[in-house]
Formats: structure tokens, sequence, C-alpha cells
């Protein structure tokens, strides 16, 4: 329990928590309707009626970034997956099966992590069409090739172990080896590369969607709310700062509690 | 394992380590080229029409029979795989062939997109690494806990923060607030630094987080320990000793920055409406404009590759171990961890 | 007296000296303090040649590179002389002759002569659809027969009652014979050689186009200030694409004049330190543009109740310029031929939903209108413009209407067109003449987005563009227009307006007739 005695972790988890509240029950946290604008109220900085401030439409700041939450939040975690889970299958088969296989493999995963991820992003959204889920798939194969290393090399490393060499010759088949040695001990990095890598993936999530490929209007993902405030820089900062900073944070707590997590576990 | 030997045996040695690692290079720019190629003529949409669409506006015909004639014109019909041969043909003779939107040719394009991206990413580099190593320095001689801890903070922050939102502020306060820079396009020399300096934030972060754990790393080793009872200072131990070995691990993310700078330059070069390889990614893929997109690839991925083996050669030249193994093996398991230990 | 007839020479001399000085003093009063300008455009121009583009962006440019045959008057619609001295045309405007001056030369040196001209308009026919606006304007091009030198016709098959009004467009502008000869991505990198005041220094993409003054340039249209060479030695052209950096970049004084104001930014210009240059788009309004064979869109009362729906003042309020007008036809405001339909578009909430509500639809539990299981959403496809879009989902919710809105590269936008992919689709038709409606809806149009199964208007669109009598065409064009709206094949949203910006040093920006900028008498006052 050292780590409760850290403030930043302590503060890091808070605000996890928050989030993640924020994300599935939006309605208990919002004040207006997202998708509602009231055209006298429009462009007013952050009141006490618009805790944020609004837009040019004059739709509420606060209540959009509430409802956005879901949307950037869920796509990068599905980012994550993806990655995790492309990586961990590719992986372990490389990384078990050896040999020739292994060697194709890493190489394509080296062509993989060749290809800028934001390109590789950029062309699996235009194949599939604009929107978040997209993005997700996007960015998810972009990092899958880290993980397929990581994953791989402590498969390699595992399989030489001597307690496995051990198992082996008492005849311990590899499906049991696999489950009850390889994978537990590749969990410990993978996981914490994971928690680092959903911070990335939210800034690339949200880059992604600035750009205009994310989801469509009026949904107000975070990154597609940075964008559409930019036209306003001058007059109404507070519609590209705000979320953005809200972006800020929420990636800043989720690396300080992956860095504890790497650390610790 | 002998490291001295006659001139003969290490020059055989070297091209045996070498030799491979060239195949490799070779092989991950063909291939990188050949998924691109079948990943964007797998993709929805008709090329042609979005070309035209570009130059035509409003006036852009949709008549199937017009179009044909103009497909077979931009040289957008025959086979995938006289496509896909005929493009390759060209590419190794040097010629990238012309971009279907502009009608420029895709050469040109790069060449003049690349230095200003390069000059980008070039001084955000240098920004980001030598920023990291001072606050490093900083951190590890001062005497106060409360300074290092304070000092330790900073980079993650500049890894958490958006590059489209810091370079939204950057403008407004330094160019347009107060008048110190330029806010966009790429006429005037300085033009470079904000972008630069939106760039340095992740780059330097990310720099940080290799170098210092190797810089701590250092700091337990017993060698560091016999130079502090030595009655050394902390600076000159920095200075002589830590820095040295901690810039090796630091090394090998170099490609990772790399990877990672060709990415950002997209966002950075909307915001500042520069003209470089990013925004000419984004547009190339926005108009299925496949000629730019295959040659950007290509570019990118040799510039990757030879990154990756200027790194891997480096190692043999600063870590005198690894060199006398001339082990791939034992390079890539450094990598390896150094990605984990990120 | 021997000395009378001498005075009486020199005072005739005088005389005349007097009467020709009067433009010579007029040209002395006009004089730039600033020797070069900058222009931040918005986007890339891809391409110089304005006879091959239609984009906004490149026109603007490449008008003040070529000259045209007439010029009309924005005010007044009036075709009058420019390179052309003299024009007639037949009765039923099939066939038109022009004189051309005999002083204009290209800024290789070569003579304007009817061979010029002719070479400019085969070579555009020859081009065909890599010069899709061009090819419009020249529906029905038979050849252009050379009496000599400065006097030839232009045949047509059938008669062409747009042919003046593009004949004083840039994309009919003349280029050097050099350059008829060269192909299309040669004429679109380098640029073309025109007779215009300007000519082109360099193009390097994504960054900046520059224009130098044409030295020795006299043959201005009767509608400019004055004549000689331009009043600036250059004009440059940045590429700016982020809005905040060009607006940011007018006030700190980086730039002198910006294209494409943003709206929402009017407000920080209306001082006296700047100029506002705002113009109505002329053609068809940003609208919602149906395809009448896909379901729900095919229910008259749905496409009437999104007609009475919309509150255009609400949308011009908030996404328009401040100048500009709510849309109240299917054509613009500017266009000539424009007849207001504002009683029967006129916004009536009640009105729609009782529409809806007798045509079987009923308000569901989301506060989406549903009929038989099924619920009353409808896509639209668009481009550009998403506010526009935004504004108008709001407002349809209200009704009951779920208006889901894709927004989609121009590329997709252009492959939904040839596919027939869509609900409705977004956006304007921005031409200078009332035949925009023709291209927009009749079957044979080769851009035709609007898909409506109308005899009537069909046979009113094409009959329209072959009447020669003026008030008989006006008619017809009512016509279309009344029909339109009340069948509602068009749901009007926003009439966009160009609307640039400059110091308030800056003058002699003008517009000609189809909203694009005219930069012969610019110039800068201390």
């Amino acid at each position: 329990m050292r780590l409760l005695r850290q403030p930043g972790i302590v503060l890091s988890a808070l605000v996890i928590l928050l989030t993640v509240a924020v994300m599935l029950w939006p309605t208990l946290f919002a004040t207006h309707d997202p998708y509602e604008g009231v055209a006298v109220d429009r462009l007013q900085g952050p009141n006490g009626t618009y805790l944020f401030g609004t837009d040019h439409l004059g739709r509420d700041l606060y209540s959009r970034v509430v409802y956005g939450a879901f949307l950037s939040l869920a796509s990068a975690g599905t980012a994550v997956l993806v990655g995790v889970v492309v990586g961990a299958v590719v992986g372990l088969l490389s990384g078990f099966v050896g040999g020739r296989v292994d060697f194709v493999i890493m190489r394509f995963v080296d062509v993989l992590i060749a290809v800028p991820s934001i390109l590789l992003a950029l062309i699996v959204v235009a194949s599939l069409g604009f929107g978040p889920w997209a993005v997700a798939l996007g960015v998810g194969l972009g990092a899958a090739g880290s993980f397929t290393r990581i994953m791989r090399s402590q498969v390699v490393r595992v399989r030489n172990e001597e307690y496995v060499e051990a198992a082996r010759t008492l005849g311990v088949r590899w499906p049991s080896i696999l489950f009850s040695h390889i994978l537990p001990n590749s969990a410990r990095p993978v996981i914490a590369y994971a928690a680092l890598e959903l911070g990335t993936a939210i800034l690339a999530v949200s880059a992604l969607s600035f750009l205009g490929f994310g989801a469509q209007p009026p949904e107000p993902e975070w990154g597609a709310l940075v964008s559409a405030g930019r036209d306003f820089v001058s007059t109404a900062w507070w519609l590209s700062v705000i979320p953005g900073i809200v972006i800020l944070v929420i990636v800043l707590a989720v690396n300080r509690l992956a860095r504890a997590i790497g650390e610790n576990r | 394992m002998s490291t001295a030997g006659t001139s003969p045996n290490r020059a055989v040695a070297v091209l045996r380590y070498l030799a491979p690692k060239i195949v490799q290079f070779v092989f991950v720019i063909w291939a990188t080229y050949t998924v691109t190629f079948l990943l964007i003529h797998l993709l929805p949409g008709d090329p042609l029409l979005a070309a035209l669409s570009v130059k035509g506006g409003d006036a852009t015909t949709t008549d199937p029979a017009e179009l044909e004639i103009l497909r077979a014109q931009y040289g957008l019909d025959g086979s995938l795989w006289e496509q896909y041969w005929g493009h390759l043909a060209q590419a190794l003779q040097g010629d990238l062939g012309v971009s279907i939107a502009t009608g420029q040719n895709v050469g040109d394009m790069i060449a003049r997109a690349l230095p200003n991206t390069a000059a980008v990413a070039i001084l955000a580099l240098l920004l980001g690494v030598v920023s990291s190593v001072i606050v490093t320095y900083f951190a590890y001689v001062t005497r106060w806990a409360w300074v290092r801890n304070t000092l330790l903070q900073i980079p993650p922050l500049g890894v958490a923060i958006p590059a489209f939102l810091s370079g939204l502020v950057l403008v407004s306060v330094f160019a347009f607030g107060l008048d110190l820079f330029p806010s966009s396009g790429s006429r005037s020399p300085l033009s470079i630094v904000l972008p630069a300096v939106t760039l340095a934030l992740p780059v330097g972060a990310i720099f940080f987080q290799v170098f210092s754990a190797a810089v701590l790393e250092a700091m337990a080793s017993p060698y560091v320990f016999t130079a502090t009872a030595k009655g050394l200072s902390p600076r000159t131990i920095f200075l002589k000793h830590v820095l040295r070995n901690s810039l090796l691990p630091s090394i090998t993310i170099l490609g990772l920055l790399i990877g990672y700078l060709a990415g950002g330059t997209a966002v950075v070069e909307t915001v500042f409406s520069r003209d470089g390889i990013g925004r000419l990614t984004v547009d190339a893929v926005l108009s299925r404009d496949s000629n730019v997109i295959q040659g950007i690839i290509i570019v990118v991925a040799l510039v990757y590759s030879a990154v990756n083996l200027l790194v891997d050669l480096s190692y043999g030249v600063i870590d005198p171990r690894t060199r006398a193994t001339l082990s791939g093996r034992s390079v890539a398991r450094a990598k390896d961890e150094a990605a984990v230990e990120l | 007296m021997r000395w009378a007839a001498p005075v009486a020479a020199v005072a005739a001399v005088s005389v005349l000296a007097a009467c020709s000085s009067t433009p010579a003093e007029t040209d002395a009063a006009l004089e730039s303090s600033k020797d070069t300008i900058v222009f931040a455009i918005k986007e890339d121009p891809t391409c110089l040649d304005p006879q091959l583009t239609s984009l906004t962006t490149s026109l603007n440019i490449g008008r003040q590179v070529v000259d045209s045959l007439v010029d009309q008057d924005p005010e007044t619609g009036e075709i009058v002389p420019w390179l052309a001295e003299s024009f007639e045309t037949n009765d039923d405007l099939s066939s038109f002759t022009f004189t051309l001056r005999d002083d204009v030369t290209f800024s290789d040196d070569t003579p304007l002569t009817s061979e010029v001209v002719k070479a400019n308009l085969d070579s555009l026919i020859a081009l065909g659809r890599t010069a899709p606006l061009a090819s419009q304007f020249l529906a029905g091009y038979v050849g252009t027969d050379i009496v000599d030198d400065l006097n030839f016709t232009v045949n047509f098959s059938a008669p062409n009652a747009p042919f003046l009004q593009g004949a004083s467009t840039m994309t009919l502008g003349l280029v050097s014979l050099a350059t008829t000869a060269e192909t299309a991505e040669v004429r679109c990198t380098t640029g073309p050689i025109g007779s215009g005041s300007f000519v082109y220094d360099s193009y390097t993409p994504n960054d900046s186009v520059v224009i130098v003054k044409r030295e020795g340039y006299g043959w201005p249209s009767e509608l400019r200030e004055h004549t000689g060479d331009a009043l600036v030695s250059t004009i440059e052209f940045p590429v700016i694409t982020e809005n905040s950096v060009r607006t940011g970049g007018l006030e700190s004084g980086e730039f002198d004049i910006i294209q494409d104001l943003p709206y929402i930014d009017e407000a920080r210009f209306t001082s006296d330190d700047f100029n506002l240059y705002a113009k109505a788009n002329t053609g068809v309004p940003n609208s919602l543009i149906p395809n009448t064979t896909r379901p729900i869109v095919s229910d008259d009362a749905v496409r009437k109740a999104m007609l009475l729906g919309t509150d255009r003042e609400e949308i011009n309020l908030l996404t328009g310029s401040a100048s500009g007008q709510p849309a109240t036809s299917a054509l613009t405001s500017s266009t000539s031929g424009f007849t207001s339909q504002a009683d029967a578009m006129a916004y009536d909430p009640d009105a729609a939903e009782e529409l809806l509500d007798d045509a079987g639809w009923e308000l569901g539990s989301d506060g989406i209108r549903e009929k038989d299981g099924q619920k009353l959403t409808v896509s639209v496809t668009a481009f550009y413009a998403q506010d526009v879009l935004e504004a108008t989902q709001i407002q349809l919710k209200k009704i009951g209407i779920d208006l889901q809105i894709t927004m989609v590269t121009s590329g997709d936008f252009f492959g939904a067109v040839a596919s027939g992919d869509y609900d409705f689709l977004a956006a304007g038709l921005t031409r200078s003449d009332p035949d925009a409606l023709r291209v927009l809806f009749s079957t044979a149009s080769s851009a035709k987005w609007g898909i409506v199964d109308n005899a009537e208007l069909e046979s009113i669109l094409v009959e329209q563009a072959g009447t020669a009598d003026a008030d008989a065409r006006q008619d017809l064009i009512d016509d279309a227009q009344k029909i339109i709206i009340d069948e509602a094949y068009l749901v009007p949203l926003l009439e966009t307006t160009q609307l640039h910006a400059s110091t308030s040093a800056v003058q002699g920006v003008t517009f000609d007739s189809a909203s694009r900028i005219q930069l012969y008498d610019v110039r800068a006052s201390e």
C-alpha cells in the first residue's frame, strides 16, 4: 500500500475513476442536451449556466465533452485491445513455432513498424469509411507490431527457461505450459505496455479525429471538438482549449498509473 | 571470442554482420511497398473521380463513358498485376510517376516537401534531446529532492499534451499575440521554430523516459559508487561516465522517434499551414492518389530502415561488448528490452 | 492672316491633346504606395490554367492572367466589349460574330488574332472532359469561321443562350497559340500564357503563387478604373489553409488581403481599419438536393415538410454572412432570373408537422417520427459546409425528422453522384446563368445531382436553354423555380456569400459577374 502514499498516483486513480463514471453514465453528469443548440446563447464563455461555454450553434460545451467521453475513450480502448489481441496471437505463434515461420512473421512485423502508424490508420480509415471504430482499428493495427515483438520475446525467453525444460521432461504438454507459465509471465510486460499504449491511443484517436477522420457530426468526439473550435481560437478559445486540456489530463493520469503498474507489479 | 584479429578476418566478420542487415533493409522496403500497393488498390472509391473533383469542383463530370476515356489516359486501366509491375519497374529507375490529383511529378512533390519536414523534425529532435539531457542533468546533480521531483514531472506532461493543442496555443500566443514568430508557411527561416517546439515536447518526453531510466540505472552501478567514493563531483561523474553509458540504450529508440515524427508532422503541418510529408500524405490518402502514397511510403521506409541500420551499426561502435559478439540476436534483444522498458 | 492657320492648328492640336489626356490624368491619380500586395488564399489552386479548373481559388488567380472576349457588368448584367471591341449575334443565338481589338498581344509577344481564338475553342472541345466547365459553355459547338485576322464567327448547332455570359468568364479566357498546343498537365502546372495584366512568376504547390505585372498592358474593359499597366508590380498568394491563421495574419498586417473570411469572424473586421468585400454567389444556393428514387425521399409530404421545417433565417444568422440574404428560391437572389418563392417556402413548423401527421408519420418516443415500423431517417452527403448541415439537423429534429450527416471528401462526393447512392446531397451550384437549374436537374445533364421525375420541369429546363427571347426565357425560368419549390425538389438552406477582407489601405478590389475577383485596379494607399 506504499502506492497510496504517493499523491500523484492517488490523483491519477481518482481522475480515471471519474472519467470511467462519466463515460458510462453521461446523463448523470451532463447539464444540457449535447445536440441541441440555443441560437441566442452562442459563443458564450464559461459561465454559471454553461460550465464550459457554448459553441457557434449555441450548444453547451460541457455536456458535449461529457457525452464525447465514451466515443473518444472507448475507441482508444478498442485500439489497445486490438493491438494486444492481434499482437499476442501473432507473437505467441511466432515465438512458439520458431524457425522460418518466426523469421517471416517478424520481418512482416518490421514492415508494420516501418509504415508510419498514422499512414496505416489513414489507409484503414479510408477503406472502411470515416468513423471512430475504423480509427480504432487503424490505430490498433499500428500498435500491434510492438505488442507482437514484446509477446514473442517473452515467449522465447520463457521457453528457454530451465523450469520449462524440466516440465517438458516430466511430460507436461505444451498447451499446459502455455497457460501456466508462458502467459502469466508475459502478462506483466504486456499489461504495462498496454497501459502506456492507452495514453498514446487516446492521443492518436483524437489526432485523427482532429484531422477529420473520426466521428461524423454532430458527435462530440474530443478531437473533433478541438478541430471544430480551431476557427475560433482568437474569439472563443475555450472551444478548442478546454477539450484539449481534458485530453491532456486524462492521458497524464493514464500514463502515471501505467508507470506505477510497470514498476510495481 | 577474440576481438582482435587480422584485418581480413575482421572484414569478413563485418560483412557477415552487415549482409543480412542489408538484405533485411531491401526486403522491408519492398514488402512495405507491396503491402501499401495492395491496400491502396483495395480501397473503395474511384481514384480518378477523386482526382478530377479536386480540379473540377461542382462541374466534375460523372458520366461513365467519359470517365472510361480518362481512365485510359491516366493509365489506371489494366489488371492489378500490370499496374504493380509497371509501377515497380518505373520506381526502380527512379521515376515515381505522376500524381493523379495534381498532375505534378511525384518525385518533385516529395523532394519539395521533404526538406520542410526534415527541417522541423531535426530541430524538434535536437531541442527534445538537448532539453531532456539538461533536465536530467539538473535532476541528477541537485541536492534537493523537491527540485528533482518537480523536474521529473515535466516530461510526462510533454507526452500527454496533444500536438494540435500545443500547436494552436503556441500560434495564438507567440505568433499572433507576441508577434515573435511567423504563424504559417515556410517563407521565413523562423517559421520552423514553433512547429519544431510543438513536436519537441512529445519527442523530448519520450527520449527523457528512456534516457533518465538509463541514468538511474547507471547511478546505481558499482563504478559510479567507486567514483563518488573517490571524491569526484556529481557533475564530473555525470558528464564523464553516466552520459555516455546512458546514451547507448537511448539511441535504440531513435528509430521509434523517427516513426513518431513522421506521424506527428501531419497534425503540425495542418495547424501551421506548412507544406510537408505529413500534409502530403493526408491529402494523398484523401484523394486516393496512389502514386503519391507509394512514393511517400518508399521514402519513409527508406529513411526509417536507414536509421535503424545505422543504429544497429553504431551499437558495435559504442558498446565494445556487442562488438565482440557481433551477434544480431543480442542487438535485437537489447532493442526489445528497450521497447518494453518504455 | 498668315499665322491664323498655324494658330488654329496649334489650337486644334491642344484641344485634342487635352481630350486625350483626360484618361492620363485619371491614371496619374491612381497609384500604389506598396509595390507588392500579399493576398492569402485558403487552399492550393492545384491548376493554374483557368480554362481547365472550376476551383474558385484557381479562378481568382487565373482572372488576372487571362482576358476574355467580353466583360459583364456585375450590377446590370450587361455584356460589354473587352478583347472583342464589338460583337453581334443572330436571332436564335446559334451564331456569334466578334471583331477583335487590333492592339492585343500575349505575354510571349504574339498577337491576338481570329486564328488564336479558333485554336482556343477547338482545343477546349478536344480536351472535353478535362475542361468540364468550358464544355458546358460550349455545348453544341460546331466550329469557328474566320473572316479575317480580326473578325470571326462562332457557330453552334442549337441556340446557346448562356454563351456570351460564358465568354465573359475566365473559363473562356484566351490563351496564346503555344499554350493551346500544350497538354493539360503542363498547362496546369506551369500556367498558361495569357494577355492579362499580370503573368505567372512562380508556383510552389501548397506554398504560394506569385504573379508579376505585364509591362505594356493596354486593353482593360470599360468596367475598370484605369488603363495602362497594373498599379502594383507583384501579387503574392501564400496558401494558408488554417482559417485562424489567415485572419490572424490580416489583423497583424502580415497579409494585405485574405480570401474567405469565415463569417464568424466578420464582426472582428467591420471597423474602419479593414475593408470587407461581400458578393452573393450566383446560381443555386447551398441546398438539400434529393434523389427521389429513394424510399422516404420519394414521399412528397416528407420533402415538403422538410422545406417548411427549415428556418432559413436562423441558418443564415448562425452560419451565414452578416451581409447575406436567407435563401428564398431555387436560385440565389443575386442570379439573373431570380424570382422569390418566399411565400411558398416560409418557415412554418406547424404546417410541416401537419403534413407529416396527415401522411401517417407519427411521433415516436425518441422524438423521431415513424410509419409502419420505419423511422423517418434520411441521410445527406456533403463535402463542405458542415455547420450549415448541423444547424439544419437541429431544426429538423424539432419536427421529428432525423437527418444523418455524412461528411466525405470531394472525391467520394462525386463518387456518390456517379453511383446515385445518396438520399440527399448538400451543396450549391455556382453559375452566373440561371441555366444552372438545367445543369442540376435535367436528365440529360452530365452533372445532374437532383434526381427527379417530372416531365413538365424537364421540358421547361431544356426549352429555356434554347430560347433567344429574354422575356420568354424569363417566364420559363420563373415556372421552373415555382415547380421546383412547390414540389420541394430542393430544400434551399443558405445563399453562400463570397466574403473577403483587406486592410483599409487596399483599394480597387472588385468582383466580376460570377463573384470572382478582379485585381487589375488593386493598389495600396498609405
